[in-house]
């Protein structure tokens, strides 16, 4: 079935995600409510609501992988806009810790008389921050090393290692969220311990609660490397867990590679002038020389457009990024169809350099 | 429904004395609240930004749709059930009585120890979600896709409100989201942020609150100036005046909201030096707003005006807007906004610059700004030398 477009943004079909989130999420708050002032019910609903809202995390990025890995979508532009996003995204949970690293200053910097005039408030017996806090203070940033580690091996086409730094990445924030939850159980003051006691564990709480939710996202990723979903021109999924982890900028660009064989390919014209094609992929595996054409037509997919660029075409496949393709314009018996072989040498092009 | 809530305040406040709600001061406090609460999150934003934003902004940057669009789809479902919420916040035990603001220790369990406050906080968490979710989506678009050719600097001016305001969105609400999850935690699982028995102190809930808060009106205001870019452009025939400057206007007033919450706080016992960086960092705000208010004008100037309702709307809403700002300017004073703080001359000052052209807003903001300076806010009964301006008010909210 062609499908046709005129840009190359991805119009998302319907779907009931969001409506049924937003229902686990007033399950989750009205549940919430009324568990926190012991209605009958509360705590079942509270439940119900949360692991409503978790499957529809589920679904959704599951649709969003179909979407992208196995079907295509994922144009240059539009993994722009999940890059974007979730910058955005991390930018605003930074703020969200703001506010608690607000409320701890408020309090110890000008400690009020009713904890004595002191911080840490009298009475408080604090943890030595050199002991466990220490630990866990190189933990993460070798996460981070490791998840880098990673990063580069997907971008150089390791595959094979790429899934042991994730394994390792993961293993070290497990290492992390045990360590931390050994120290709750033997913290000597607990939540309602004065103000030192409200800050310490809702700033180290919310923390723990995102590292959980940093380390699920990277072994899903490890998951998906593992099934090799991720290449090394695309694997946005992998970054927005990197940079979760890590909180670095862009990634690095990648490079070039050797010639990237894609097979068979047929690029007929769409419109009357020539200078757009309608590129599809035949299902066949054979490699044939460049004067040589194929003689019985397998089925065909539709992967995207073509532009003609002076003597190459230029094209925006679905999967892969921009390429450029050299390669050359066959003389054709038929004046509706060309058919090309080539070989593709993959080459980063800017989708805005067409602007 | 808001309006409807409003007409009941109004309805209260029609004589001195107890009326319509028979004494009950707190169900009073509650009409207060959920007017606040629906008119801002669940009327001028969701028009505002879910409503023009979703629509105006794909098409004026040529883009086939919003960058994320079920998630725009999610922004929107979440929204009734935070107006669920919030509804049963007014009805459950004695409904949430605490104002827009929710400040401890009146929000606290011991003053409110039922389930309203909990739904309340928890319709604001929901909202937030969406509105976080709708700035992403927003930013990312304006970012992302425009069409071949449309450099920033040469999108439409309500393309550029939108991302300031979205903006301010992604970096105030998420301090809000802090300041109520420590509200809900002090109310139920025994923290003690604003308890000063333990060490903490209702103070640190104004700062986070006001520093989500300041941003947070200039959220609704943002798109509505660039509305009216574009009404005032297409009904003078001209392009509007300055461009560049209007843009730039835009970012500062975005900035500089985030510098200036405590204005809303020079009651509490701030230090005198706070008091008067906050006093000069409000009044500069004053600036930008002027030159996007002159340029309007000087787009007006010259031009071949029709006078079609939007117009109308339109050059009302530059009149009104600037008296209430002109309010706003009297207010930054530290010193009158002693006397003044919450007072009805706050109230005469959002209401000017945030319900525009309505004429209820005329009537009942005569009565505000005109003489009652002095009569006491959130309170349903107030001292008899305000009663006739009151009675004028009630009636005005009647036929309009």
């Amino acid at each position: 079935m062609i499908e046709s477009q005129r840009h190359s943004y991805h119009l998302v079909d319907p779907s009931p995600w969001p409506i049924l989130g937003s229902l686990g999420a007033l399950a989750t708050t009205v549940g919430g409510v009324m568990y926190m002032h012991s209605f009958q019910g509360g705590a079942t609903l509270l439940s119900l609501g949360l692991i409503f809202i978790l499957y529809t995390m589920f679904v959704w990025w599951r649709d969003v992988l179909r979407e992208s890995t196995l079907e295509g979508h994922h144009t240059k532009v539009v993994q722009l806009g999940p890059r974007y996003g979730f910058i955005l995204f991390i930018v605003s949970e930074v703020m969200f810790f703001f506010a608690f690293f607000r409320a701890s200053s408020h309090s110890s910097l000008a400690p009020t008389v009713e904890i004595g005039g002191i911080w840490p408030p009298k009475g408080i017996e604090v943890l030595d921050p050199w002991e466990i806090p220490f630990l866990n203070t190189l933990i993460p940033p070798s996460s981070g090393a490791a998840v880098t580690w990673a990063h580069h091996a997907i971008l150089a086409g390791k595959e094979k290692r790429a899934v042991y730094a994730l394994v390792a990445t993961v293993l070290l924030a497990l290492v992390f969220t045990g360590f931390q939850g050994m120290e709750y159980y033997q913290a000597p003051f607990t939540i309602s311990d004065s103000i030192y006691g409200s800050t310490f564990f809702l700033a180290t709480g919310f923390h723990g609660f995102h590292v959980i939710i940093g380390t699920l996202f990277l072994i899903i990723c490890g998951i998906r490397q593992y099934l090799g979903h991720l290449t090394k021109e695309h694997h946005v999924g992998f970054e927005a867990a990197a940079w979760y982890r890590r909180d670095y900028g862009r990634s690095c660009s990648p490079r070039n590679d050797p010639k990237l064989d894609l097979g068979l390919f047929e690029i007929v014209p769409f419109n009357r002038n020539q200078r757009c094609f309608l590129v599809s992929r035949f299902f066949s595996e054979q490699i044939e020389e460049p004067n040589g054409s194929n003689s019985s037509l397998a089925a065909t997919k539709d992967i995207g457009f073509a532009f003609r660029k002076e003597r190459s075409v230029l094209f925006e496949l679905k999967a892969r990024a921009f390429v450029e393709l050299k390669c050359d314009v066959l003389e054709s018996p038929s004046l509706q169809a060309l058919v090309f072989q080539f070989r593709i040498r993959c080459e980063e092009k800017n989708p805005r350099s067409r602007q | 429904m808001g309006t409807c809530f409003s007409v009941l305040i109004r309805m209260e406040l029609a004589r001195p004395g107890d009326q319509i709600l028979g004494g009950n001061h707190q169900l009073y406090n509650v009409l207060i609240t959920a007017h606040a609460f629906l008119m801002i999150f669940f009327m001028v934003m969701p028009a505002m930004i879910g409503g023009s934003g979703n629509w105006f902004v794909p098409i004026l940057i040529g883009a086939p749709d919003m960058a994320f669009p079920r998630l725009n789809n999610i922004s929107f479902w979440l929204l009734p059930p935070s107006l669920l919420l919030l509804l049963s916040s007014a009805l459950v035990e004695v409904g949430s009585g605490t104002g827009w603001t929710v400040y401890p220790p009146l929000s606290g369990i011991t003053s409110h120890s039922g389930g309203a406050v909990d739904s309340a906080i928890s319709s604001l968490h929901l909202s937030g979600v969406s509105s976080i979710l709708g700035s992403i989506n927003f930013i990312t678009t304006i970012s992302n896709m425009r069409g071949p050719g449309m450099t920033m600097h040469r999108s439409p001016l309500f393309v550029w409100s939108v991302l300031v305001t979205a903006f301010s969105l992604l970096l105030s609400l998420h301090v809000l989201a802090g300041a109520i999850t420590m509200l809900l935690t002090d109310r139920n699982f025994n923290t003690t942020f604003s308890d000063p028995a333990g060490g903490g102190d209702p103070i640190l809930y104004q700062h986070l609150f006001r520093f989500f808060g300041h941003p947070e009106v200039y959220i609704p205001i943002l798109p509505g100036s660039g509305i009216i870019s574009h009404i005032v452009s297409t009904f003078s025939g001209k392009p509007v005046f300055g461009y560049l400057s209007m843009v730039y206007a835009m970012i500062s007033i975005g900035v500089l909201g985030f510098l200036v919450w405590a204005h809303h706080m020079f009651t509490v016992g701030l230090d005198v030096d706070t008091r008067a960086y906050f006093n000069a960092a409000t009044m500069i705000i004053a600036v930008p707003t002027g030159i996007k208010i002159f340029s309007w004008i000087a787009t007006m100037w010259g031009g071949s005006i029709q006078y079609k309702t939007p117009m109308l709307f339109a050059v009302g809403f530059i009149f009104l807007f600037t008296i209430g700002g002109l309010t706003g300017i009297v207010l930054a004073n530290s010193g009158l906004d002693i006397a003044l703080h919450d007072t009805y001359y706050v109230v005469a000052h959002f209401h000017y610059v945030l319900s525009m052209g309505a004429v209820f807003a005329l009537f009942a903001g005569f009565h505000y700004w005109v003489g009652l300076s002095g009569m006491p806010r959130r309170i349903p009964d107030y001292p008899d030398a305000y009663a006739g301006w009151n009675a004028l008010s009630s009636f005005g909210s009647y036929i309009s």
